[in-house]
């Protein structure tokens, strides 16, 4: 869910004067920025101290732990995943968000959503459905008789399963990217190329490539961060099969070592956030670099027309999209269907005894479904207020910070959940200064770390609306002499409250699917759904994992066509199959 | 006059008896390493039997749970007051450190004192061996631990890794006690390609998903699974198998003292060896009979095994084991 920088949202230079600002309203400029402070801020530079300790301790061991074998081997795994899943993805995301602004398709909204709720659907859940799609015991392959025979492995387990399932999970990522560039080609440009008696795949070359091509190399940088950070399909993938990338060899060296191999885990988090931390620098360079002016009135529309050409790219783009997302999901719904994990589905297996053990009879998973919804609920109604005090403070009071508090936000989210959750182990591992209070194992911390997390998902509808809005209207009644509070409570929110609400819904999408941060973070009492699945799988029982993978997708996609069909309330852009979508108006 | 004061005191004890079930109540927290499904049923007959006690469980590997509960422990509070892990030999480690409460007044009379904890430390709730499985499509049915080095196995075969079983740990030293080759066993293995991660479960997967044919694996997800209509079927090696007792142990900072012995009780008598039955399990009460598909216990030869060495060099063996599998 990566996308550019928020900063990118609104251009730099922009200033205004400050001239009506008021004295009030500092305390809530103080609070916010603290929280951005404490939830963004501390818990890196916590890692950083815990990491230059260890250097500081042992240098020698340090170079050690990090250039042995083990460790050697899980980065060059890493690198090699994330260059592979990005190859993959790249390619598939751009022709796919190329298709859909520059073709006139009649189901273009809904090849947008479905493309981007195969990046909303937990990447475990994806992994755990290509499993099942390939292999002696794929419920597809046997059904068409193409199945291997007993004692082929499985191809989705290692290397090649792992890089693939990433690329196609990450190609909507991609497509985001290039979409977001898409938009800022001038219709004109268009326009004049096709009176010239242009092709339109001339048209592409000459005259849309030019204006994307830093959103490709954006693009390209942010899908391999993905790749380095991703842990739910290595930890399906390539875990069962001893590949082991460096978010799944941390997660396993704290699992089997509990915490003695707390130090180790911080400097390869380290090692991940530097890798990480490189590309999403790199990355946020190239943006700042576009320097195409936007004709946000006029910008590009499908004009590709020719039904011989649009009509085909339609039937394929649905094929692919039922191969690669419609089928696995199919394949992971076969294997819930039947009572043992290994036996085929028929009419004389098909049994729903996997639904009501996993929904009925399981307390944890019971107890798992009740946190995920209370942690996601929690940080999507805490990140939704706290992005619309901050969106206000930035946009309103501190904008001459705005440059120094936005990264600061963005950093958590761009580095990878490991890296954010090993930071919060070692932030909260002692309790806290303040009355020995502790939050360590405790559903908090948790939530701490979502918060951290996904502010900058909660943010960036939130400062778009706010930076938006005219300021007559505050300022009438600052005259009228409405306090701040008030003018915030009855002016500015119901204006943005739709952008506040997208921002949270978003958060409490991924909050809900999400894993890493829980896989580290969990103990008694605190598994989320994300914990639940990989502890079922562990357990080696497969045809329940399913069904909760099932039911945890479908919650998923229920949500998202809730959000879809209200999707008149909210700005345009908010949801991201939209910003796939958006090109030509609204319908 | 004698037997009035017997029946006295029979009474005094009855009573005693009803006031002590009756403070059987509050929470208790089980750290266990059961399968999911199988840890919920024993919690749900206990508080069948007791629906004062709300039970919760936590569920991990034997060594991944020991990994959160030490470090529980050593942050200085953990919700567990109650084990049910794989072996006994963590937990004699637990015992050693203090970690575990005693329960001498344990009735464990139907039991073989030689399985016993003499400080009534922990208590053997059933057998799981490990032997091996294999899929009903494979070419060949092992009958021993060396078919696994058979050509028809290279590349075939899966095995728990120690690094999250606490099962797979006790049967690689067992291996390595045993079979003639010791550590050159598992060499031979890795050379032919045997793959070793993950627990049990995954184990079960690859071999009854057809990935792998073989497969190293305790004797009662596959013997459970083929009832349910799984490719898989279980075999007792020749050289003998391993075996584990699946203990469960008192915390010793447990709030729940009462609760937690009930619990303990509820394991060992005939009631929840029978559960332990009806769930596929060998039971370690003597005079319950094993489940369906499992041989009489007379005909199992299981490998003998030193506790004490065991424990001594759990860690050098995990690490001997990680270095010839190129895990970390």
């Amino acid at each position: 869910m990566t996308s550019h920088s928020i900063a990118s949202v609104l251009d730099p230079g922009r200033r205004r004067t400050e001239s009506w600002s008021d004295s009030e309203g500092g305390f809530i400029s103080a609070l916010v920025v603290a929280a951005v402070l404490v939830f963004c801020l501390v818990p890196i530079i916590q890692l950083v101290a815990a990491a230059s300790h260890v250097f500081a301790s042992g240098a020698a061991e340090a170079v050690a732990l990090l250039t042995e074998p083990a460790v050697m081997r899980a980065t060059l795994n890493t690198l090699a995943i994330a260059a592979g899943s990005t190859l993959l993805a790249v390619p598939v995301g751009s022709l796919v968000a190329l298709a859909l602004a520059t073709m006139e398709l009649k189901t273009r909204r809904s090849l947008a959503f479905v493309f981007v709720l195969s990046l909303m659907v937990a990447p475990q859940v994806t992994a755990l459905a290509f499993k099942t799609l390939a292999g002696p015991s794929s419920p597809i392959l046997n059904f068409l008789g193409l199945a291997p025979p007993p004692g082929t492995a499985n191809p989705m387990l290692g290397f090649g399963g792992i890089a693939l399932v990433m690329g196609l999970h990450h190609a909507p990522l991609v497509a985001i990217v290039i979409a977001s560039g898409l938009v800022r080609v001038p219709k004109m440009l268009v326009e004049a190329a096709m009176l010239d008696g242009a092709r339109p795949l001339a048209i592409v070359r000459d005259v849309i490539l030019p204006v994307i091509r830093l959103n490709i190399f954006s693009a390209i940088l942010l899908s391999f961060v993905a790749g380095v950070g991703n842990f739910g399909i290595p930890a399906l993938l390539g875990l069962p099969v001893g590949v082991l990338t460096l978010p799944t060899m941390v997660y396993r060296r704290l699992a089997s070592f509990g915490g003695g191999a707390i130090n180790d885990a911080a400097l390869v988090s380290l090692l991940i956030a530097l890798i990480a931390g490189t590309a999403v620098v790199a990355s946020a360079w190239l943006m700042s670099r576009r320097n195409v002016r936007t004709d946000a009135e006029r910008q590009m529309e499908p004009f590709i027309r020719r039904r011989a050409v649009t009509g085909p790219t339609e039937a394929a783009l649905w094929l692919f999209f039922a191969a690669t997302i419609l089928l696995p999901l199919a394949s992971l719904v076969a294997r819930s269907l039947v009572p043992a994990y290994g036996v085929m589905l028929s009419f004389e297996t098909l049994t729903l005894s996997q639904y009501t053990e996993v929904l009925w009879r399981q307390a944890l998973i019971q107890r798992a479904f009740a946190n995920s919804l209370a942690y996601a609920g929690g940080a999507a109604v805490i990140l939704a207020i706290l992005s619309f005090l901050l969106a206000y403070v930035i946009d309103r009071r501190l904008a001459w910070a705005r440059m120094a508090i936005l990264p600061v936000v963005e950093m958590p989210y761009a580095l990878p959940g490991v890296v954010v959750a090993i930071a919060c182990i070692l932030l909260f591992v002692n309790p806290l200064p303040l009355g020995g209070l502790t939050i360590y194992g405790t559903a908090w911390i948790i939530v701490f770390a979502y918060l951290a997390s996904f502010l900058a998902i909660a943010l960036k509808p939130v400062i778009a609306a706010v930076s938006s809005l005219e300021r007559d209207v505050e300022e009438a009644a600052l005259i009228d002499g409405a306090g701040v509070a008030a003018r915030l409570w009855t002016i500015i929110l119901p204006l943005v409250l739709p952008s506040v609400a997208a921002g949270g819904l978003m958060v409490f999408l991924l909050a809900f699917n999400e894993l890493t941060i829980s896989a580290l973070l969990w103990s008694a009492g605190t598994e989320t759904l994300g914990v639940a699945l990989l502890n079922l799988e562990d357990a080696g029982l497969g045809a329940e994992a399913a069904a909760l993978a099932v039911v945890a997708t479908g919650i998923i996609a229920a949500l998202m066509v809730v959000l879809e069909m209200a999707s008149s309330c909210f700005p345009e852009n908010a949801l991201p199959w939209h910003q796939l979508a958006v090109p030509g108006r609204r319908h | 006059m004698h037997i009035i004061v017997k029946a006295f005191v029979a009474g005094a004890a009855l009573l005693g008896a009803v006031s002590g079930a009756a403070a059987v109540e509050g929470t208790l927290t089980l750290y266990t390493s059961q399968p999911n499904n199988d840890a919920q049923q024993t919690i749900d007959a206990f508080m069948a039997k007791y629906p004062d006690v709300k039970v919760t469980f936590v569920r991990d590997g034997t060594t991944k749970l020991m990994a959160k509960l030490q470090a529980e422990l050593e942050a200085g509070s953990s919700p567990a007051d109650l084990l049910l892990i794989a072996d006994s030999v963590t937990m004699e480690d637990m015992a050693k450190d203090g970690k575990l409460m005693a329960y001498p007044e344990a009735d464990v009379s139907a039991y073989d004192e030689a399985i016993q904890d003499l400080e009534r430390m922990w208590f053997p709730t059933k057998l799981i061996t490990t032997g091996i499985v294999y899929n009903t499509n494979a070419p060949m049915k092992p009958a021993s631990w060396s078919d696994l080095l058979k050509e028809e196995a290279k590349g075939q075969v899966a095995m728990p890794s120690p690094l999250t079983s606490g099962a797979a740990l006790i049967h690689t030293q067992a291996i390595v006690a045993n079979l003639e080759q010791g550590w050159n066993y598992y060499e031979q293995l890795a050379a032919s390609g045997a793959q070793a991660s993950g627990g049990n479960g995954g184990v079960l997967q690859a071999v009854a998903g057809g990935e792998k044919l073989y497969g190293m694996i305790v004797d009662f997800m596959p013997i459970r699974e083929k009832a349910k209509g799984a490719p898989v079927d279980f075999v007792f090696p020749e050289e003998g198998v391993s075996a584990i007792s699946e203990p469960v142990a008192i915390l010793a900072n447990t709030k729940n003292p009462e609760a937690a012995k009930a619990f303990v009780d509820f394991l060992i008598s005939r009631e929840g060896q029978e559960m332990a039955v009806s769930q596929g399990y060998m039971p370690a009460h003597p005079d319950v009979a094993p489940p369906d598909g499992f041989p009489p216990l007379s005909e199992i030869k299981v490998m003998p095994f030193d506790p004490q060495k065991a424990l001594e060099s759990a860690e050098a063996d995990k690490e001997k084991f990680a270095g010839i599998f190129g895990q970390d």
